[in-house]
């Protein structure tokens, strides 16, 4: 089944590339652990984020072209059920033999759990990783203090904690990926664009 | 009548405050009246010796103080005397005046307990050893940096830290940006502080946040403010050196802050660095613990996942065994 467009495979490779980096320089800098030397980390943050924005303006871009955005759509009954019914299939299902409760369809790629998160960071935490990134780019744009807390210090913090959870995220994504038909079978859809049934 | 007094007197509070007149008003500024009618301006005139003319003569720039900057200074209360021979207070001066010894700042400063705590003599001695003793030698005193007419204490003070940050600067930019001063001084080209610092990333941000000497003098425990300027390749150049918890920036720029954190809350306060971002250096302990607790737990949680899988997928194989 060819659920992954050319356009989407191409982006999600970009985006990969980018976050990896940010990450590794993020955390380079973060903690002053030098594992790319410092100068050459701030350089190679400040370039791959702003990479990062317009690969991601691009994205939006197909994203509503396309029509991509509707199997990010959550409706009320993928958070009254489905969320649920998705996690206890991982957490027990998988071990019982049981079957996918939302195997992917060309009309449903995602189930209700994956969307939920796909959403969530396409429309809140990357946007926050940007506008906080933007603001450390661009200090004197920050406010100067809010309830006495330095402006720039707020926005460092939003900014180290949504890198932190952009890698929860990516832990969590690389490893639901070895649970589709074969543990390489999510890895090869991305890069092939077809998807071989759960 | 009380009510009438007792508005007069918070009218004067009140006019005294907006007003930011310092605690202590200059005290001889009519002494130093007939100092600053030449001394204070660009042009002054002086009487003809055959007190036949009013002539005008353009004051030499290097003679001019700013009386503004002088009843701001830290030396506000001085009478111009006190440092400067009385003979001139004859006009025109005598020609040989300008061969006086002026006095250094440790004659006044130094071996004195009132100063004791802001260590003249070491300042001295870091002075003796820096770049610019070795090359200027004797020549080299206080006052090529500190103008003692208008010098205000600033890193001991409460003052904004962009206004320390940018006195100090000045104090170094006075030559080191300006070609004319720089090549009386030395006998090469002043070079392009921009070019010469072209390696440093977010150039504009380091020279506005901090202060030269910060990478250019030797730290110095003894000391608020190192004087031993450094020749520039024993600069720091490692960012890491300021971009880390143990930031060199808490025993240089924000020395006194955290000195006076430590004397009066008995901790370091991180909020100290809160006049800028430093990368590396204001990370909050908090949150890293929190999100790295967070991390590792997803990652166990991942492994006992896997483990489970592989477990399970054993069994099945042993039933697809048992299974004709």
């Amino acid at each position: 089944m060819y659920l992954y467009p050319l356009w989407i495979r191409f982006w999600h490779l970009i985006n990969a590339i980018l976050f990896l980096l940010l990450v590794i320089t993020g955390f380079s800098m973060h903690f002053s652990w030098e594992i790319i030397r410092f100068d050459l980390g701030i350089t190679i943050h400040n370039v791959t984020g702003i990479l990062l924005i317009i690969s991601y303006g691009l994205f939006l871009f197909f994203h509503f072209l396309t029509g991509n955005w509707r199997h990010y759509a959550i409706t009320r009954k993928d958070l009254t059920q489905g969320i649920r019914m998705q996690i206890r299939y991982y957490l027990l299902g998988v071990f019982r033999g049981h079957t996918n409760p939302f195997p992917a369809t060309l009309e449903r790629k995602f189930n209700p759990l994956q969307k939920t998160t796909y959403f969530l960071v396409i429309y809140l935490l990357l946007p926050l990783l940007i506008i906080t990134g933007l603001g450390l780019f661009f200090p004197q744009t920050v406010i100067q203090s809010l309830w006495g807390v330095s402006g720039l210090h707020l926005t460092a913090m939003i900014h180290t904690l949504a890198g932190f959870f952009g890698i929860l995220f990516l832990m969590v994504h690389l490893y639901f990926c070895t649970m589709g038909a074969t543990a390489m079978s999510g890895f090869s859809s991305i890069i092939t664009g077809y998807h071989r049934g759960d | 009548m009380v009510h009438t007094s007792r508005f007069v007197f918070i009218l004067l509070l009140l006019v005294t405050a907006v007003a930011g007149y310092p605690a202590d008003t200059p005290t001889n500024r009519q002494d130093n009246q007939a100092c600053f009618n030449c001394h204070g301006k660009t042009h002054f005139r002086i009487l003809s010796p055959d007190s036949s003319r009013m002539v005008l003569f353009r004051m030499y720039t290097d003679l001019i103080i700013s009386e503004q900057g002088f009843y701001k200074s830290n030396h506000r209360n001085f009478k111009c005397v006190d440092c400067h021979s009385d003979e001139y207070n004859l006009y025109p001066h005598e020609g040989s005046l300008k061969f006086n010894e002026i006095s250094t700042c440790l004659d006044c400063h130094g071996g004195d307990q009132k100063y004791a705590k802001y260590q003249f003599e070491e300042i001295e001695t870091a002075c003796n050893r820096s770049v610019h003793a070795s090359r200027m030698g004797k020549d080299f005193n206080c006052y090529q940096c500190h103008d003692p007419h208008t010098y205000k204490i600033a890193a001991r003070g409460e003052q904004e830290m962009h206004l320390v940050i940018s006195q100090g600067n000045a104090t170094c930019l006075a030559c080191h940006n300006n070609s004319m001063i720089y090549n009386t001084l030395v006998e090469k080209t002043l070079p392009d502080l921009e070019k010469i610092h072209e390696w440093l990333p977010n150039q504009g941000d380091h020279f506005s946040k901090i202060r030269c000497i910060e990478c250019h003098a030797r730290v110095d425990q003894k000391v608020l403010v190192s004087h031993e300027i450094l020749p520039k390749d024993k600069s720091v150049r490692d960012c890491v050196a300021c971009h880390s918890g143990n930031s060199l920036l808490l025993q240089t720029l924000y020395k006194y802050r955290s000195t006076e954190n430590i004397r009066t809350m008995g901790f370091m306060n991180a909020v100290i660095l809160n006049d800028a971002y430093v990368i590396g250096a204001n990370r909050n302990t908090g949150v890293a613990i929190i999100m790295i607790i967070l991390l590792s737990s997803t990652l166990l949680g991942i492994i006992l996942h896997i483990a489970f899988r592989i477990k399970r997928s054993g069994e099945n194989k042993m039933i697809h065994k048992k299974t004709p």
